[in-house]
């Protein structure tokens, strides 16, 4: 019977598991709403769990450890045959428990999120990320199962894992047991492949680290153990990711895709195609109902995108899967179709900015009343005048 | 196959002299080893198991040594049955036993464990966690794990430890039955006159018989009562090893 396989069917990661998904399920639904109809932001969203999730998976790894882990490699600790590779077992099963509960939950979630029509947008690095941040967390628990070898060991593994991460924030290390988060809109971004090489690094190392230092005998050279593990821990950190924002998100690569509805062309980018029909079938039903205001409505988009730069002139949208998929729909199309460029002043500041602010919030009131039906189907020539402001404003280079 | 003992002593922390110039030969068969307790015997199993390293002395199987470089698979033909065995809780007997059955190196490692739990009587229990098992029962997955492999060397520490008479007898017959060479320590001197075809006597860390039980046998008082003589024959032989 190899080491994995015993761990999986004997450890108790397999009660822990549905701990996790509970905890995890909490996060997501107690989270932002937006997660209902974006894929990435639910999973992202929660990832905020994660403090948590690994301190219960280091919790009951640390149980294994010294409640059934210790007595098998009693016998075997001098002999060099094979039980490092039983250790590593135990490390790695209860990390696999841990994964397969986190993917279940994120299973469930994307399920509920594809019913509801929501944007599926997969990020390639989620996997990878979380699979090493509980690895870590399970390596922690066994090292300090090993360590304490008594009924102490959970929870005092639990504690220091959350802890010894709030101690590790100020060394630049906020992906110790932690993917990236995101709590914004995750369309058209996507994880920064160094960034995440290094955050999956951080977690790999710190948790063979702490493996090593268990496998060479703990409970005669503990504090010698620890100490290396968090010295080595504290030079990767300083080395490695000096510089590196471990929670960058870029634009996605891949370029750019328009999706056209009626009169509308909504242009942005190829990984969010199937919102960009979506959110160009909107942006036209609006721009329909405010055929008659008498406005110059203009019928080329650009999907705004978190951490690209705006530039001065198209019309730019800040559009989210939820803005077209709930009641905010009419607010949302009204905020879209009021400005008919984006104006210098508003990107860079100027004596003209807070008119300009003043006069696109009049059109967007009015447009919001119009879409809800309570104002007449031409615009005010107010109304009119403000958009022909905001049409002329400077949109220069 | 020759198990050599060579000048073996240690001492513990305490300066307890566990281990005194201990030195022996074993061969194919069982070999009893008695003393009282504190004669250093858990301490001559742990070192010839390659679980414990002597401050001095050696211990080889066909004359590679069991500890330094290139013991491992030296050592992996011993296999030990300690006194004490903590038994992780929550797993099953099956599993526990394939799994260091795997860690000596057996390959079919599952086939293994559920002959060895066949062969000390736990058929019935390989599906059961340890911890739902008797203190006896446990004995017997102890003595399972250290069969499984088929070791050359086989070290039995107190294994009658909690068995009853019924099992007692057939660990007896299974000693017996095993291939190889078998130390086996032990309190009971039914055990040991009826398995053991050597009997050495451990007292404080020495050496202070080597012979066969009926050796150890004649060495009784005249008017010992029947059935008893091997137990008398060692505590007499305790005695004059005390005064002298």
């Amino acid at each position: 019977m190899k080491p994995t396989t015993f761990w999986l069917k004997n450890g108790i990661g397999r009660y822990g598991a549905v701990v996790l998904v509970g905890i995890q399920a909490y996060f997501i639904i107690s989270g932002d709403p937006s997660w209902q109809y974006e894929w990435e932001l639910g999973m992202r969203l929660s990832l905020k769990a994660f403090p948590l999730l690994c301190a219960v998976v280091a919790g009951y790894a640390a149980y294994d450890a010294y409640r059934s882990l210790d007595p098998v490699v009693e016998h075997f600790r001098h002999h060099r045959l094979r039980w490092r590779r039983t250790v590593a077992g135990l490390a790695l099963a209860d990390a696999l428990w841990a994964f397969l509960a986190v993917s279940a939950s994120q299973a469930i979630s994307a399920l509920w999120i594809l019913r509801t029509g929501g944007v599926g947008l997969p990020d390639p690095w989620f996997p990878i990320e979380g699979f090493a941040s509980l690895l870590a967390a399970s390596c922690f628990g066994v090292f300090w199962g090993l360590v304490i070898r008594g009924p102490a060991a959970p929870p005092v593994a639990a504690v220091l894992a959350f802890s010894f991460r709030a101690f590790s924030l100020p060394l630049g290390l906020d992906n110790l047991f932690s993917p990236a988060t995101l709590v914004n809109s995750a369309v058209g971004v996507t994880r920064a492949p160094d960034d995440a090489i290094s955050v999956t690094a951080l977690n790999l190392s710190f948790g063979l680290l702490l493996l090593a230092a268990a496998c060479r005998g703990v409970r005669t050279t503990a504090v010698w153990a620890t100490g290396v593990a968090m010295a080595a821990l504290t030079v990767f950190g300083a080395v490695f990711l000096l510089g590196s924002q471990g929670t960058a998100f870029v634009p996605t690569a891949g370029g750019t895709s328009c999706s056209r509805s009626a009169q509308v062309t909504l242009c942005g980018p190829a990984s969010a195609g199937v919102f960009l029909d979506d959110a160009a079938a909107a942006l036209a039903g609006a721009r329909q109902d405010l055929n008659s205001s008498g406005l110059p409505l203009p019928n080329s988009f650009q999907l705004a995108t978190p951490g690209e730069l705006i530039k001065p002139g198209r019309p730019v949208v800040f559009l989210r899967p939820i803005d077209v998929r709930t009641s905010r729909k009419p607010g949302a199309m009204a905020q879209a179709l009021s400005l008919p460029r984006v104006c210098t002043s508003l990107l860079q500041g100027g004596p003209d900015t807070t008119q300009l602010l003043e006069l696109q919030s009049a059109v967007e009131g009015w447009m919001r009343s119009r879409l809800a039906g309570n104002e007449d189907a031409t615009a005010p020539p107010s109304i009119r005048q403000a958009y022909a402001n905001l049409a002329a404003c400077e949109a220069g280079p | 196959m020759k198990v050599s003992v060579s000048q073996l002593s240690h001492a513990y922390g305490s300066g307890r002299r566990a281990l005194e110039d201990v030195s022996f030969e074993l061969v194919s068969g069982v070999t009893a080893l008695v003393g009282i307790n504190g004669a250093g015997k858990s301490t001559l199993l742990a070192a010839m198991a390659g679980t414990l390293q002597p401050e001095r002395g050696e211990v080889t199987l066909d004359s590679r040594s069991i500890s330094g470089r290139g013991s491992r698979a030296v050592i992996s033909r011993v296999a030990l049955m300690p006194q004490h065995m903590t038994m992780p809780t929550g797993v099953k007997t099956l599993d526990y036993v394939a799994l260091l059955a795997w860690m000596r190196g057996a390959k079919n490692a599952r086939g293994l464990a559920v002959e060895a739990l066949d062969r000390v009587g736990l058929a019935d229990q390989r599906d059961n966690k340890l911890s739902e098992l008797s203190g006896g029962m446990q004995r017997r997955v102890a003595l399972a794990q250290a069969l499984a492999v088929g070791p050359d060397v086989l070290l039995l520490d107190e294994p009658s430890t909690g068995l009853d008479p019924e099992q007692r007898a057939r660990m007896v017959a299974l000693l017996r039955d095993l291939d190889g060479c078998v130390l086996l320590s032990s309190h009971v001197m039914e055990d040991v006159t009826d398995a053991a075809n050597r009997i050495l006597i451990l007292h404080e860390g020495r050496l202070v018989h080597d012979g066969t039980p009926a050796d150890l046998v004649a060495l009784a008082p005249m008017e010992t009562r029947s059935g008893r003589e091997a137990e008398q024959a060692f505590l007499q032989i305790i005695a004059r090893d005390r005064q002298k």
